[in-house]
């Protein structure tokens, strides 16, 4: 696969009077063509930071950015034509409607056939009704997907959504989630940074824990559970659970216990002890319901790694 | 159309499309102008004096227009797009500072012209006033438009810093320029023989010179007037751009978080 980003040794640290403060560390993403790649930390983590020198807001300290093969210091003009950003804390331009607010955006892109590219992308965000109305009445679910309509505008490579669906209702964030899924269908990469595990395990095919400015670990949601993982954690549903405790803990590297009534969790060091297990249970006096494998959650993941290396960094 | 005027066309746009759902603009075309111009005219009619003077007035306050529209006009668009937390889409798209800048000069300079030919129809009725040399007007004020433009790169280059305190600077900016650079009178019978070479020195004094000469009150130096409105441009378009590097390297420009 191409790369579409690729983020070497960045570094930024913002001054004010005497204070310094190191807001990226020399950190390094490679971001695959066609992929959602997420990128999860605490506020002040440098999120924002690094996605403010992508699209060129900031000029970074040190380090380089080259973005579909344009380099971020020299040539972001050309980078800027083929990026856009959706972000949870912009606003809209006062005093003109949907339309008119995309036709400037248009515009300023010099996007071909606009008429009907407004079009596409109204109906793609469900926005045509509202299509003369002013964008500052529109309800924040609505404003999200008229900034979502505006980015697709010039139809991006790349597409940065920073914390898309913060303060939205349910509805609203699924609608957002939804067209999002529907982006990476059609192939385009996203950089997607948020404070939902859930939006990043759902949606993300990469993600990366930042913190103090540092890329704490980077991989996929399932690769990243299973770094802070040495156990597995296999839940078993049946009606005799004390039986089921007794006949596992004879298992050397099985730790076994009653969660609540009928519900038995069985911590193992290795997967290759379910075989033994399985034989075990066939042995038990207890009917056993079903088996299943508890895996920790992408927020579990998230606090471990983020306090395991800031402890590591103290 | 061309990617740059396409991106210079969105400023001009932006600004008259949403005029007329903005009083606070429309009053700075329609309502303010209006109100200044018989606020003078009716004070030089009611002291009776010459009606050069009425002329010296009204010609004045066409210059000023142009200046005021010009550098106003850059800092609000910048502005406008701050207070509605709309400024990182801007910044985020290929639009250079330049064509950012040209594009709201070209809306201002659209203003600054209704406002101009108002008070020509205006000033025709009431006073039949009209311009003896339309040659050396249009040049004047075509100075006062370069002049206005610089003050606006200028101002922009503090508003990329400052936000709100340069919008201040930008309102205060034209009401220095009466003063100083006698938009209303002569310089020399205000200002001391010590002060005035400093005054000469200014485009702005020497662009007001070239307007009021259409009527017999000023005494322009075109060499001085051609080489100083240069120099303004030049600072004001390296000043403007060494604040927009700063701003972007202390992460001022504009915030997405």
């Amino acid at each position: 696969m191409d790369r579409a980003v690729t983020i070497t040794n960045i570094s930024k640290t913002f001054h004010s009077g005497k204070d310094a403060v190191k807001a990226l560390v020399s950190v390094n993403i490679e971001i695959q063509k066609g992929e959602i790649f997420g990128l999860l930390g605490p506020n002040g983590a440098g999120k924002t930071t690094l996605i403010s020198i992508m699209s060129g807001l900031i000029s970074p300290e040190s380090g380089t950015i080259i973005i579909l093969g344009y380099d971020c210091s020299k040539q972001i003009t050309d980078i800027k034509k083929h990026l856009n950003v959706v972000s949870g804390f912009t606003g809209v331009l006062n005093s003109l409607t949907c339309e008119q607010s995309l036709t400037y955006y248009g515009l300023l892109y010099n996007v071909p056939n606009l008429k009907t590219r407004i079009n596409d992308v109204l109906k793609l965000t469900n926005l045509t009704p509202v299509r003369n109305q002013l964008a500052e009445e529109l309800s924040s679910g609505m404003k999200q997907r008229f900034m979502l309509a505006k980015a697709l505008l010039n139809e991006p490579d790349i597409l940065i959504l920073d914390e898309p669906t913060v303060g939205l209702d349910v509805e609203s964030a699924l609608s957002i989630r939804h067209l999002i899924k529907q982006l990476r269908s059609e192939g385009r990469t996203i950089l997607l940074t948020t404070h939902n595990m859930f939006e990043a395990e759902e949606l993300c095919d990469r993600i990366a824990f930042i913190n103090r400015g540092k890329i704490m670990e980077i991989g996929t949601p399932t690769e990243l559970k299973r770094h802070v993982v040495s156990n597995r954690l296999v839940e078993i549903h049946c009606s005799e659970d004390e039986c089921v405790v007794k006949t596992l803990s004879k298992i050397k590297g099985v730790s076994a216990s009653v969660k609540s009534a009928n519900l038995v969790h069985v911590s193992v060091d290795s997967y290759k002890k379910m075989k033994e297990i399985m034989k075990a249970l066939a042995n038990c006096d207890s009917e056993i319901y079903s088996i299943n494998e508890m895996e920790p959650t992408l927020e579990e993941t998230y606090l471990k790694i983020i306090n395991k290396k800031g402890k590591q960094n103290e | 159309m061309n990617e740059s005027i396409s991106r210079i066309y969105s400023q001009v746009y932006k600004n008259i499309v949403s005029l007329r759902r903005q009083s606070f603009r429309m009053a700075d075309v329609f309502i303010w102008p209006i109100l200044y111009l018989f606020t003078l005219t009716f004070f030089v009619t009611y002291i009776g004096s010459d009606k050069s003077y009425l002329n010296l007035i009204i010609l004045g306050m066409m210059g000023w227009r142009t200046i005021y529209f010009l550098n106003l006009e850059i800092v609000s668009t910048f502005m406008e797009e701050f207070w509605s937390k709309a400024l990182p889409h801007m910044m985020i798209s290929p639009i250079s500072r330049i064509e950012f800048t040209i594009g709201s000069a070209i809306s201002g300079l659209i203003k600054a012209i209704f406002v101009i030919i108002l008070y020509l129809i205006i000033t025709n009725i009431l006073y039949g006033f009209w311009i003896p040399d339309w040659g050396t007007f249009i040049l004047a004020l075509g100075f006062l438009a370069v002049i206005g433009f610089s003050l606006g790169l200028f101002t922009l280059g503090l508003a990329y810093f400052f936000k709100h305190d340069a919008f201040n600077i930008s309102f205060i900016i034209p009401d220095v320029i009466v003063l100083i650079s006698g938009v209303y009178f002569s310089v020399e019978s205000v200002y001391p023989s010590s002060i005035l070479p400093f005054i000469r020195l200014l485009p702005t004094t020497q662009a007001f010179e070239l307007l009021k000469s259409i009527i017999g009150f000023g005494q322009p130096n075109m060499i001085l007037l051609i080489l100083l409105t240069a120099l303004w441009l030049v600072l004001a378009y390296l000043f403007n751009g060494w604040m927009y590097n700063r701003a972007k390297k202390e992460g001022k420009l504009a915030r997405l978080g």
